[in-house]
């Protein structure tokens, strides 16, 4: 819907987030909203990664724990602690929220700062991860939508 | 895709489907000039269009297709290659309105095959008219009766056609005429065309993504509706009410208007039927008809497009397996032609659409075959089942027994998914079939999706709603006699007014704690004539809510259907009774209604089957297959009694016997008798046993050893060697002893013509335990006697004669003489007519003890 432009520029803009230590950044034009969240409704039977429902302004919303996508350890009282967020993302017609344990900033990296996902990360995280980014502090992790919810499915069945 | 075309697009296709559908009929009924004359109308309309659209295939094909049709309607004779040609052409105009639809262009390639087929048969069609013309010159004035000797060959036509062809063609002054006129009406006739469709006057486009919207939104407001008018009846303020009053006014009819801008005829959804019905006659060389009725019932739009393909489907399956062929049904003294009628009609908030056939019906042998060999049952388990429950089995993945897989059906793999289809919107099947008559299949679906009523209920502190469709009724737990639990093989089994229902504990199921068993809930659900019990710790309240989809990455979890808000704003799972179902996994029958004892069980080494394995007596623990036993009872000890040497209670309106399973086993002498409940010809027999240690599905592997009376042979179960019993010795034992004390009651046929005597001898007998027909006059003795075969009769041998009383009776009926006098005349005359014996009508110890008497004796006697 934009020109090419606009596009790449928004493909380069990302909305990032701390789950634990590391910083992570989803494409800024894959994210509907990133919101606040309380009483999640238990899904039983679901799979690890399923924190539960929300009523979203009456939308249900699935809420994925991103600590369990990508493998790491849940702290106590995670779900529900001040700084935590959901990012909403909409995928063929569901709404669904990453829970993640902050916010980052919006960041539009430069393009030479992008890089390949480094060989130890691939075997942690696979094909969650899309590139990283060199930044002052450290890297920025690009993580795809799709795998993300991808792996959910996988761990469900 | 631009507006202009996508709307040509729409208008097209539903063009097509009516030409379609006319096309077919006009078949049927060659000669009438109505039908052909809008088939011609749309088509020539659609040819415009395509030209002032720039779509060359298309209007080539219409134009083609288009001559043919003229052809028609001057005189031509219609020959059913020609139609199917046709028919053909519009099956490619179809495809090239699809890859229009998909990518904005026609697609690339040639008509030419078509077209040049439907340029022959024009150019044939000239010919014959020329040469018909020449016969009616000639024929004018005079008709020779001529007869073609030999059958017709394809592509022909009778000379009665040709006859009647030729009277219905207008003359040449006429057909100028005529087409003058169209000439006429034709340029404002192109414009009018989609007003002129019925439905839809003044009518527009609207998405149907839209409505749906709308639809959601007014469920919402009708909830929220809801939720203001409780809280207005509790809140005494009365500024309120008038206007929530008039809001729950309009809101209703809100409801109800968005829901008629979803309705649409039915029938819309059939008009590819009968184009569908012949494709399938010719395919399979049957005559099959199709009835539609009830087309007008209206239908919400999204049902209808859910339903269109099951509907599509069965009918599908009629005409394949169901009408027979022509020379099958001229052999069953049936027509030749197979009719197949679909109807719908709305009944209490539902559609039920019924399709039925008049074919060979359902061969419910033929079934259970393949359901034994597809290991859907051991042979002994659907050997006992009914044709109903037998019937099920057609809605089974993979099930067919169909011989030969044509293209059409026999694949196996279209019932199941229609019935999950119809079941995950909250519809219902029921199939009847009658061998050689013909099978009805009724699909029922509720009239509105979104909004459903629920049964909201907490397990394991979750809150959890439940579809009320499919609940039954509540039950507390407990330790109440009419509900208690009973452990089988670990699946927990509630005893509801004697009968076995499986129970699932929904906490434990959900990983998510455990309901208390002592103190909970029990909801009845009933799914596919199964019932079978939910254990949740508390019912809150029955509600409607609107139905959401759960995300799709959650789809898989088939114990819930879907999701909803409730008022509070809080999110509660919907639970999905089929789901549930699925959960209690492969259930023992512990309850075959039908099952008889009687029937032979073969038990053939290396049969898989259930087998209940019991302790009765010291000794090796006892064995019998499941599949025969009706019912796991457990009596009460002091309701037994005792007969003579014989154990019985009072079971189910009867009397049944009681047996010890084995000679040294001893019965309880108080508490509860654990007693297996068999069925031998209709009639119920009860054996004694000390307990139940399990129920163990094994493939049999029987012993001789250790054979004896009563006992077939040995197997090992669960590492002990077990006697597996042989009913049949048990069972006529208990039948022969006492024919008429096992026997549910003894019937006697009370001859008294005064009203007010029989009027008190009628609830006399029937108190006794008694089945009593009476009657006024012993001209009604034959009826009865032949139809009831009653143990005793009892008549008046002061107002009759007993011999002629003796005269009216079949053999040697035991009879009993009431009188109010008992002279010696009547005494002799009663002895002579071999009367057991005569009591005073209104000793009414003595005439019971008479009966009990005779009816003892009778038993003993047999």
């Amino acid at each position: 819907m934009t020109d090419t432009g606009s596009a790449r520029d928004d493909d380069r803009q990302f909305v990032t987030f701390y789950v634990g230590s590391d910083h992570f950044g989803l494409p800024i034009s894959s994210i509907r909203d990133v919101f606040t969240f309380h009483h999640l409704t238990r899904v039983p039977l679901a799979s690890g990664s399923v924190a539960g429902l929300f009523n979203l302004r009456g939308r249900i919303v699935t809420m994925l724990s991103m600590r369990a996508l990508l493998g790491q350890p849940e702290t106590q009282g995670q779900v529900e602690n001040e700084t935590s967020r959901a990012i909403g993302i909409d995928l063929d017609g569901d709404s669904y929220g990453l829970i993640v344990d902050s916010m980052g900033e919006v960041m539009q990296p430069a393009d030479a700062m992008r890089e390949p996902v480094p060989g130890n990360l691939v075997r942690t995280w696979g094909d969650l991860a899309a590139a990283v980014y060199r930044q002052p502090n450290g890297l920025m992790i690009e993580l795809s939508v799709d795998a993300l919810l991808g792996k959910n499915a996988r761990m469900a069945a | 895709m631009d507006d202009l075309l996508r709307d040509f697009v729409n208008e097209t296709n539903e063009t097509i489907e009516v030409v379609d559908s006319e096309l077919v009929r006009f078949e049927q009924d060659p000669n009438n000039a109505q039908i052909l004359a809008q088939v011609f109308r749309l088509v020539h309309t659609i040819k415009g269009t395509c030209g002032f659209l720039g779509l060359p295939r298309l209007e080539a094909l219409t134009h083609a297709a288009e001559s043919v049709i003229g052809r028609f309607r001057d005189g031509a004779v219609v020959t059913r290659d020609a139609v199917s040609l046709i028919l053909e052409t519009i099956d490619r105009i179809k495809l090239i309105m699809a890859a229009l639809d998909q990518a904005s262009a026609e697609p690339e390639g040639s008509d030419d095959d078509l077209i040049s087929q439907l340029d022959d048969l024009e150019m044939d069609d000239c010919a014959a008219d020329a040469t018909q013309s020449g016969v009616g010159e000639v024929a004018v004035g005079s008709l020779t009766y001529q007869v073609l000797e030999r059958a017709l060959k394809p592509g022909e036509a009778s000379l009665d056609e040709l006859e009647e062809a030729f009277r219905s063609t207008e003359g040449p002054e006429e057909k100028a005429r005529r087409e003058a006129e169209l000439a006429r009406a034709a340029a404002p006739e192109q414009t009018a065309a989609p007003v002129e469709r019925n439905h839809r006057k003044h009518a527009i486009r609207v998405p149907v993504e839209r409505l749906d919207h709308l639809m959601t939104m007014v469920s919402e407001l009708v909830l929220t509706r809801n939720q203001l008018m409780d809280i207005a009846r509790q809140d005494s303020n009365m500024r309120f009410r008038a206007p929530l009053q008039r809001l729950s006014q309009v809101t209703a009819e809100l409801q109800d208007s968005v829901m008629q801008t979803r309705m649409q005829p039915i029938g819309n959804g059939w008009t590819a039927l009968p184009r569908i019905v012949r494709d399938l006659s010719l395919e399979l060389d049957k005559d099959i008809e199709i009835d539609m009725q009830g087309g007008e019932t209206g239908i919400d739009r999204q049902l209808l497009e859910l339903i269109k393909d099951p509907i599509m489907h069965m009918i599908r399956n009629a005409a394949d397996h169901g009408i027979e062929s022509r020379e099958e049904r001229a052999a069953a003294g049936k027509s030749e032609r197979g009719r197949i009628t679909l109807s719908a009609e709305q009944k209490s908030g539902h559609i039920v659409v019924s399709i039925a056939d008049d074919g060979r019906g359902i061969d419910f042998d033929a079934v259970r075959l393949k359901a034994v060999s597809l290991g859907l049952g051991t042979a002994a388990d659907i050997a006992a089942m009914s044709d109903a429950k037998v019937a099920q089995f057609v809605f089974h993945p993979g099930f067919s027994t169909a011989k030969v897989v044509t293209n059409i059906s026999g694949r196996g793999v279209g019932m199941d998914v229609v019935r999950t289809n119809i079941e995950q919107i909250g519809g219902s099947f029921d199939l009847n079939s009658q061998a050689g008559k013909g099978t009805r299949i009724d699909v029922r679906i509720p009239l509105t999706l979104a909004i459903a009523s629920a049964l909201i209920v907490r397990a394991g502190s979750e809150t959890f709603a439940l579809p009320q469709s499919a609940v039954l009724e509540l039950v507390r737990a407990g330790a109440k006699e009419e509900a208690r639990f009973d452990h089988v093989n670990g699946i927990r089994m509630l005893r509801l007014r004697e009968r076995l229902v499986p129970v699932l504990n929904l906490a434990e199921n959900l990983s998510i704690g455990m309901s208390d068993e002592a103190s909970g809930f029990i909801v009845i659900c009933q799914v596919n004539h199964i019932r079978f019990g939910v254990m949740v710790d508390a019912i809150l309240e029955t509600e409607e809510v609107v139905v959401k989809p759960v995300s799709q990455q959650l789809q898989g979890l088939s114990v819930f259907s879907g999701v909803t808000i409730m008022g509070d704003g809080s999110v509660i799972m919907i639970l999905d009774p089929n789901g549930l179902l699925l959960a209690l996994g492969q259930m023992p029958e512990a309850h075959n209604d039908n099952a008889d004892a009687h029937e032979a069980v073969t038990l053939s080494n290396g049969t898989r089957m259930s087998l209940l394995v019991f302790k009765a007596g010291p000794g090796a623990p006892k064995a019998l297959p499941l599949a025969l036993i009706n019912r796991l009872e457990d009596i009460a000890v002091d309701r037994i009694e005792k007969v003579g040497a014989t154990s019985v209670v009072q079971y189910r309106g009867g009397v049944m016997e009681l047996k010890p399973c084995s000679t040294d086993m001893l019965p309880r002498a108080e508490g509860r008798q654990p007693v297996l409940v068999f069925t031998q010809s209709g009639r119920p027999v009860g054996v004694m046993i000390d307990s139940i240690i399990d129920i163990a599905d094994v493939d049999l592997v029987l012993s001789p050893e250790g054979a004896r009376a009563g006992v077939l042979g040995t197997t090992i179960i669960n590492d002990r060697t077990t006697d597996l019993l042989d009913l049949a010795a048990y069972v006529p034992d208990a039948g022969s002893i006492g024919n008429t004390v096992v026997r549910a009651k003894p019937r006697v046929l009370l001859v008294e013509p005064n009203d007010m005597l029989r009027g008190i001898l009628l609830p006399v007998l029937q108190a006794a335990q008694f089945d009593v027909v009476a009657v006024a006059q012993p001209k009604d003795i034959r009826h009865y006697t032949t139809s009831t075969h009653p143990d005793c009769i009892v008549v008046n041998i002061e107002k009759f004669d007993p011999a002629d009383i003796r005269q009216e009776l079949p053999g040697n009926v035991c009879c009993v003489g009431t009188a109010s006098r008992a002279s010696a005349a009547v005494l002799e005359k009663a002895r002579h007519a071999n009367f057991a014996d005569v009591v005073a009508v209104f000793d009414r110890e003595g005439l019971l003890k008479t009966l009990n008497a005779q009816v003892e004796r009778l038993g003993e006697a047999a």
